[in-house]
């Protein structure tokens, strides 16, 4: 299947967004946050430019469910670095624990639960971190990264329907929604770290 | 009148050609003298598109006979007989030596580096090595590295180490892009009888030189960045980029098909563009 004129090139919007953030929107956090955001809009920039390529048939790729779990632990390791170093070394055992157990358990019956679970907490940490921050004091433009989370959650559940082989929407129309998910997513979590 | 222009147009491979003036625009940024200097820059831009134009409308009248016996390339103005090779032979002439007048107008040394690059491409990878080895695509990455070291050389007045690091570079990106597109019209260049990589190595030690020569060009240009001073941003988006690269290249090897082989060509691509852009806003911001 090939992308449309106009799906490309809101990828390459959202691969110029990450790009931008890699190279100049991280810098006033501590290295491994840098580090770990590096990693996440890393993973977005290059699935971007392998979505241009190949267009939305890699999505079946086997280590897309690995590689894209690095999207939500990465964000999620960096906001956690940055606003509550104390709990950094305990999620990162589990997350690389989570990422092992993902990679492992992809033949099992097991998948489906590890995935959900560790796909989850991350997603749960991106989404409800930011209201805590806000409700410490931060500016409420840290809640853009609670709508980045919800857009990547909405995405990976569109995602996961269509790759189990019970799409809520037709595939046709969760391929032409995913260049634009991975847009606001990136926005989203880009304003969202201003504010951090 | 405008369907001539097109056919011209086509003489010159405007992508290949616009790619390999950003490479020189990139190298000539890099020295970090005043872009502002408008006489030097348009200069730049004007000798360098001019010789890389010719030295490709040359290439295209040399292999015209190749161009005919390949599906690929059976519709370019030659061989389909829309331009004789004549015009095709006074437009190339025209624009290499009006581009090698300028360069030496401007800079001696970038003058004798573009020339350099024409003789690598022309005389020593078209005429000589083309259809005797599979190596000629080593002279051919010399001559691919010239623009960058030239423009370069013109903004620094030398040939530097960091000059030879982007050319280098450029040399060993070359593979990835060439073995690539060779494995992907392997018949044609059969049918052709130009020796190739797969033709005379197989396959499967062609994907190793691809993924070798992927390392090897991540590899310079990050060193090249480095040298240059660019800020961690920069260096960080060329990681990703570099990652992105390798990754694909041991995909190629570990689970090969055409169509991975031909997303690698795209990539190599979009990674020497993004490269060079990197360097460029890198070394100006």
């Amino acid at each position: 299947m090939r992308s449309s004129a106009v799906s490309r090139l809101v990828l390459l919007l959202m691969v110029l967004v990450c790009s931008y953030q890699v190279v100049a929107g991280i810098n006033s956090f501590s290295s491994w946050s840098v580090f770990y955001f590096t990693l996440a809009f890393g993973v977005l920039i290059i699935a971007g430019l392998l979505l241009l390529i190949f267009g939305p048939s890699i999505l079946s790729n086997p280590a897309v469910v690995v590689i894209a779990a690095l999207v939500p632990l990465g964000m999620a390791l960096g906001l956690i670095a940055s606003s509550f170093a104390s709990l950094h070394i305990p999620y990162l055992i589990l997350s690389l624990l989570g990422l092992l157990l993902i990679a492992l358990s992809r033949k099992s019956r097991w998948a489906t639960i590890v995935l959900v679970f560790f796909h989850g907490l991350a997603g749960a940490i991106l989404f409800f971190l930011p209201f805590l921050l806000w409700a410490k004091g931060n500016s409420p433009g840290v809640l853009f990264v609670s709508l980045g989370a919800a857009i990547i959650g909405a995405g990976g559940m569109l995602l996961g329907t269509a790759q189990m082989g019970k799409p809520v929407l037709p595939e046709k129309i969760i391929f032409s929604l995913l260049p634009w998910i991975l847009l606001l997513m990136s926005l989203a979590f880009s304003l969202g770290l201003k504010y951090l | 009148m405008g369907k001539k222009f097109l056919l011209y147009w086509h003489l010159i491979k405007p992508l290949q050609t616009g790619l390999l003036l950003l490479t020189g625009i990139t190298g000539f940024l890099t020295a970090r003298c005043p872009v502002l200097n408008f006489l030097a820059f348009s200069g730049l831009v004007a000798s360098l598109s001019l010789s890389i134009s010719g030295s490709t409308a040359f290439n295209m009248v040399i292999d015209s006979d190749i161009d005919l016996s390949m599906g690929r390339t059976r519709k370019r103005p030659l061989p389909s007989g829309k331009l004789t090779r004549t015009q095709a032979l006074t437009f190339a002439a025209l624009l290499s030596s009006s581009g090698v007048l300028l360069a030496f107008a401007l800079s001696p040394l970038y003058g004798l580096l573009i020339s350099a690059g024409i003789f690598f491409d022309v005389v020593v990878y078209s005429l000589w090595l083309k259809r005797r080895t599979p190596w000629s695509i080593v002279w051919g990455g010399i001559a691919g590295a010239m623009p960058i070291m030239a423009g370069r050389a013109l903004g620094t007045g030398r040939v530097d180490t960091i000059g030879l690091l982007l050319g280098l570079s450029v040399l060993l990106w070359i593979p990835t892009h060439i073995l690539t597109f060779s494995m992907k019209y392997y018949e044609d260049y059969q049918r052709a009888g130009i020796p190739t990589f797969p033709s005379v190595y197989g396959f499967e030690k062609t994907r190793w030189i691809i993924a070798l020569s992927s390392v090897g060009a991540a590899v310079a240009v990050g060193i090249g960045v480095l040298a240059l001073g660019l800020s961690w941003g920069y260096l960080r988006l060329l990681a990703v980029l570099s990652v992105g690269l390798l990754s694909l290249a041991v995909y190629s090897l570990k689970k090969p098909s055409e169509r991975v082989n031909f997303g690698l060509f795209k990539y190599a691509s979009l990674f020497m563009l993004g490269a060079m852009l990197i360097m460029m806003a890198g070394t100006r911001l």
